[in-house]
């Protein structure tokens, strides 16, 4: 049963995908191929949990058939286990929120100039979880290469979807440069498993791993290959900086892709080879370390934001980064647990800022930045209600899903930093707790300026005046829109009851007192501060920090700056050299031939003189020294 | 299909070589036959020759274990010990049969395009590369091969001198000189092809001749089981280095390739899609036919340097796109880039590498198939291929082309599921474990020709955000043009390249299952291991 569901959960979506955009022509048509999809994709992910939870896990499915590599052979086959079905279903219940959210928020044609794009959009999103779920459900890393790129094209082309926006198509080819250069890595990985241990089976690897059977030089290189991929796709330093930019989509993209599902997949990647990280310690090190960065800058960033999605992407690249450390201080092959549960409670109430973040910028007209949006409380209490959920939840405030997989994480820092997990642990145990206290300021600071303030200042403003590009229903918030997000918010706040009976995957999941204590205090001070900062003469505690400061902040510390000075332009630069080399040096060669041929010939036509006597003396010549060089060489 | 059926059936490989070229003939000769008469004849013959093609491929089945399937051997030149020989391996069939597909659709295409002239010649020279193609795919005797190899190009001479585009506008060096446009850039783009080509052959033929003359005969199946046996590692390193040159003027490695990008750009669409499509597959297969198996010893002498020049042309061929404006120039030297991991591939000497070579030669064919159509399509109505004069939004504009283009542009940058993937990353495993061959250099190698794919990425969504993002923007001259999206019958041309990419993406093994058992045999010397 699981193993059909398990392939189920990739052809559904897939075949909406094909059929939305290939076949038909009408808006209505691609509607119900995508919606039906992912709806589809999540009843078949609910089957595949109920079926592993029931008869336990089944490896190789066979799904893309054998390849035969010239020496070894590979089974491009699906696998479906607790992690796969759990990952499974979070992606499936965002997807297909975001399916029946977008059929309203592109509601329309649009203009000549701004086209809805609707039917390749809905297409993309039905391909896009077709390929995460390859990715979640692969067993062979080649097969999972296959959904981990096909996931990077669908997010170019949705963070391109509003193309004729020059911000949009540029943070698109970025969010597919950065990550590829990442996936460099992952390329190189598989060279290297396939040369040093003869297969990319991720069973095979495991076990191979867990029987010390793997060379020690073979597995580290290979995990801290994969690091570089995990970084690119999860976002994490150095490679995090296409994601604030990615906001350029639509925001349910965000919402799916940019929040819930692929960028989480770089966790998933570890989560699922978390064996053979175990055996190359330095690269789980290194990962501990690059979360603990990415956790404290991210969260820092976020506190400058002004713009409602590049503050919720600031504390995406923050949490992912705990999932990541979540991951990266395991001990033993179960030791995924604390992060995984970050990343399917996550899923969900991240999804659902990423669709309020929508809402707002509907009903306001399209603008990002929060502080259009104030007043929500008062001229949407509902909204400002849920908005409020995912905010505590991500701030970490009991008894939201947010407190249970953060309290989670740290408690597993905890653990290892108190038995043996060395230096790394208690960075990301000061890190975490750090990340908490910063958490929950700008989690506060969102709610202050967005639900507090004057309403006539910011949100009812455009209900008063609708603005002209929503096509004059900005005051209006359709089921389609406001359905998902209270099926978002359900398990966003419930997720923690998991831990009452965990499937196998979250077995290990423990919550230390003393550290969900402390977690807990230091996000409320968090909270606290942003709150009180109106008592202090400021509506956002942001407006404490000097401009120059902020500015820096707000900027991701200008590192777009150092990625354009040390690889963009120098790049540029070669290629410029290398076109001209090609032309001036290279083919001027060849040109160069022509020439001395010419030349040559021209010489040589003087010795044609047509005079007889001339000739002979050059046979005289040629004989004295054909003679010459008989006497020589005998 | 019935196996017995299928037996007896060699005589279709003298008819697939034969009677394109007879055609071709025929065509050229009956000047009383109108253009388009004259292409649907080449189209009807063009299908039948792939219909043999198929036939032909059925027959030779199953590839494993290894060995010629299909096989005619009759006496041609006995006073030499050349024979008419000629045989289907699990080598040959992908190239045999995107052969076949390629000049089915060329064909098609030309009896669809009614503006251009003497579509007559245009048919012949098409039908006679084809047939030679055929013959270089299944030759089985040297000297054969060598006939095979050369009558493609004159055909292709003319296909650029008469049918080219004589429209290019002037270029200017850095030096200060001037290259041509117009007629005489086509005139140059020709001569260059047919002097650098028939430079390469003439070198190839020395090799050839030294291998003969060595080992006494011109056999291929006999000097595959010799494995090099009776010449000496020097006689092997000279043919090698004389053999491994002629073809890699044709593949075209770097620093050889300077006659690609303008034949590419000045050919016809047909035209390019032919010379990326079969002649540059002509190079690379005969250095896994001819060069690796016959010369060992040589080719892993000179395995560095060809793995290296292999590489050079990926990050070559890469960064020159990136600062390229023609659309057409910069397919063309992301031919060079994506040739380059052939090269490497087959310079590993590792099965994988070999694998993987024979792999990417398919999956460019088809990739930059579609891409040339695509752009020829783009210059058909807008007589440009500037990325820079042809505006932009091509997606709302033109939204089945744009979405070509697109999938053209995802497949070439190598998108794992596409057909581009696999024939890279296995010539990097080859590459990585070609220690024997490729000795110190083969894990550098690797890594370069790893981040040639992350160029090939830039360069190729440079192209979608030049052209197929952005705002509705007309091409400023042709600002009042009616714009028609790709016609049916445009679509219909291309889809079949689209297909074959996607099923090869997602079902490698259709084509790792062919070249399997042979890339074994050999790798090892003409006997089963």
């Amino acid at each position: 049963m699981s193993s059909s569901a398990a392939v189920l959960c990739v052809l559904l979506p897939a075949a909406a995908a094909a059929f939305g955009m290939v076949v038909g022509r009408s808006r209505s048509w691609a509607r119900d191929w995508a919606v039906a999809g992912t709806a589809g994709a999540l009843v078949a992910a609910v089957v595949e949990l109920v079926g592993v939870l029931r008869d336990g896990p089944v490896h190789s499915v066979r799904f893309l058939g054998t390849l035969d590599t010239g020496v070894t052979v590979l089974d491009l086959d699906l696998r479906a286990d607790t992690l796969s079905a759990t990952v499974a279903v979070a992606v499936a219940l965002v997807a297909a929120c975001v399916q029946i959210y977008s059929s309203a928020y592109l509601d329309g044609e649009g203009t000549p100039e701004a086209p809805t794009r609707y039917r390749p959009y809905a297409a993309t999103v039905s391909m896009f979880t077709a390929a995460m779920m390859v990715v979640v459900h692969a067993d062979d890393l080649l097969l999972l290469v296959i959904g981990w790129e096909v996931m990077g094209l669908s997010s170019y082309l949705l963070v391109g979807h509003h193309s004729e926006r020059p911000a949009a198509r540029a943070a698109a080819v970025k969010a597919f440069l950065v990550t590829r250069v990442g996936d460099l890595g992952v390329m190189l990985a598989l060279v290297v498993l396939l040369t040093g241990a003869g297969t990319t089976s991720v069973s095979g690897l495991v076990e191979l791993a867990e029987r010390g059977e793997l060379g020690g030089g073979t597995v580290t290189l290979a995990a801290l290959l994969l690091l570089a991929g995990v970084a690119g796709k999860s976002a994490q330093f150095p490679l995090h900086t296409w994601l604030p930019d990615a906001m350029e989509g639509p925001s349910p993209v965000s919402a799916l892709i940019h929040a819930a599902t692929m960028v989480a997949a770089g966790v998933y990647l570890v989560a699922r080879l978390l064996p053979v990280f175990l055996a190359a310690e330095v690269a789980l090190r290194v990962a501990a370390c690059i979360a603990a960065v990415t956790m404290l800058g991210a969260a820092l960033a976020a506190v400058a934001q002004d713009d409602f999605k590049r503050l919720l992407a600031y504390s995406t690249i923050s949490q992912v980064a705990y999932m990541l450390a979540g991951v990266a201080v395991a001990t033993d092959a179960a030791g995924a647990g604390p992060g995984v549960f970050h990343l399917l409670s996550h899923a969900t109430w991240k999804a659902m800022l990423f669709l309020i973040a929508g809402c707002l910028a509907h009903l306001v007209g399209g603008s990002t930045l929060m502080a259009d949006y104030s007043g929500l409380r008062r001229a949407r209490p509902w909204l400002a209600g849920l908005l409020g959920v995912g905010l505590a939840s991500l701030a970490g405030i009991p008894p939201l899903g947010g407190f249970w997989s953060k309290e989670a994480v740290l408690s597993a820092a905890e653990h290892a930093a108190l038995h043996g997990g060395g230096w790394t642990a208690w960075t990301v145990l000061v890190a975490g707790l750090v990340t908490s206290l910063l958490t929950g300021l700008y989690a506060g600071r969102a709610w202050a300026v967005i639900a507090g303030g004057d309403p006539d200042l910011g949100i009812a403003r455009t209900d008063r005046d609708p603005h002209p590009d929503t096509g004059g229903h900005g005051h209006h918030l359709p089921a389609a829109m406001s359905v998902p997000l209270v099926l978002l918010a359900i398990p966003s706040v419930l997720v923690g009851l998991v831990l009452l009976d965990p499937p196998e995957v979250l077995a290990e999941v423990e919550i230390s007192p003393v550290t969900a204590l402390i977690g807990t205090l230091l996000s409320l001070a968090g909270i606290g501060w942003a709150l009180n900062a109106p008592r202090r003469g400021f509506l956002d505690v942001a407006d404490a920090l000097p401009e120059r400061q902020r500015a820096f902040l707000r900027d991701g510390y200008r590192l777009d700056d150092v990625q354009d000075a040390l690889v963009v332009r120098p790049v540029r630069r070669l290629a410029a050299r290398v076109a001209a080399a090609d032309r001036d040096v290279v083919d001027g060669a060849v040109r160069g031939t022509v020439v001395l041929t010419r030349w040559g010939g021209v010489r040589l036509r003087r010795a044609q003189t047509g005079l007889a006597t001339g000739y002979l003396v050059w046979v005289f010549a040629g004989a004295a020294l054909v003679g010459l060089a008989g006497v020589v060489l005998s | 299909m019935n196996a017995e059926l299928l037996d007896g059936l060699g005589w279709l490989l003298p008819v697939i070589v034969g009677v394109p070229l007879a055609t071709a003939v025929l065509l050229l000769t009956w000047r009383t036959l109108s253009d388009r008469a004259a292409a649907l004849v080449g189209a009807v013959v063009a299908t039948a020759v792939a219909v043999g093609a198929v036939l032909a491929a059925l027959a030779a089945a199953p590839f494993d274990p290894a060995g010629y399937g299909l096989e005619v051997d009759g006496s041609w030149i006995p006073a030499l010990g050349v024979r008419f020989h000629l045989g289907l391996d699990g080598i040959s069939v992908p190239l045999v049969l995107l052969t076949a597909l390629l000049a089915l659709l060329v064909c098609w295409h030309l009896v669809r395009s009614d503006a251009a002239p003497a579509r007559r010649g245009l048919t012949a020279c098409v039908l006679a590369v084809e047939g030679g193609a055929m013959g270089t795919f299944t030759a089985l005797d040297l000297i054969l091969f060598f006939v095979a190899f050369e009558t493609v190009l004159v055909p292709m001479w003319f296909v650029i001198a008469n049918w080219g585009d004589d429209t290019q506008p002037e270029r200017s060096t850095a030096s200060g000189a001037t290259l041509p446009g117009g007629p005489e850039a086509r005139r140059d783009a020709a001569n260059r092809f047919i002097l650098f080509t028939a430079l390469g052959s003439a070198v190839m033929l020395l090799g050839l001749l030294l291998v003969a003359l060595r080992t006494g005969t011109t056999d291929l199946v006999e000097l595959t089981e010799r494995s090099g046996a009776g010449m000496s590692t020097g006689v092997q390193v000279v043919a090698a280095v004389l053999i491994v040159l002629g073809l890699a003027v044709k593949a075209p490695m770097w620093p050889l390739h300077t006659w690609l990008p303008p034949a590419h750009t000045i050919a016809p669409t047909g035209g390019s899609v032919l010379l990326a499509g079969v002649l540059l597959k002509m190079g690379t297969y005969g250095l896994a036919r001819l060069a690796l198996p016959v010369l060992p010893d040589g080719m892993r002498e000179i395995a560095p340097v060809l793995g290296a020049l292999g590489v050079a042309g990926i990050l070559w061929g890469g960064l020159a796109c990136l600062a390229e404006r023609d659309l057409k120039r910069l397919v063309a030297f992301s031919s060079v880039a994506h040739m380059g991991f052939v090269l490497l591939g087959i310079a590993s000497m590792t099965p994988q590498g070999l694998q993987g070579a024979l792999f990417a030669n398919i999956a460019h064919g088809l990739i930059t198939g579609v891409l040339f159509l695509v752009a020829g399509a783009v210059k058909d109505r807008y007589h440009t291929t500037d990325l820079v004069l042809l505006g932009s939004g091509l997606r709302d504009r033109l939204p089945r082309l744009g979405w070509l283009l697109a999938f053209g542009a995802v497949a070439g940058l190598g998108l794992p599921g596409l057909a581009g993937f696999w024939g890279e990353i296995l010539a990097v495993v080859g590459s990585w474990r070609g220690e024997d061959a490729l000795a110190g250099l083969a894990r550098p190698l690797a890594v370069l020709a790893t981040v040639g794919t992350v160029i090939a990425a830039a360069y190729l969504l440079r192209v979608l955000f030049l052209l197929w993002h952005g705002p509705r923007l007309l091409p400023g001259t042709h600002a009042t043009t009616t714009e028609v999206d790709a016609t049916g019958s445009e679509v219909a041309v291309v889809m079949p390249l689209v297909l074959a990419t996607l099923a090869l993406g997602l079902l490698p093994w259709l084509l790792l299952d062919v070249t399997g058992p042979a890339v074994r045999v050999l790798l090892s010397g003409g006997v089963l291991s």
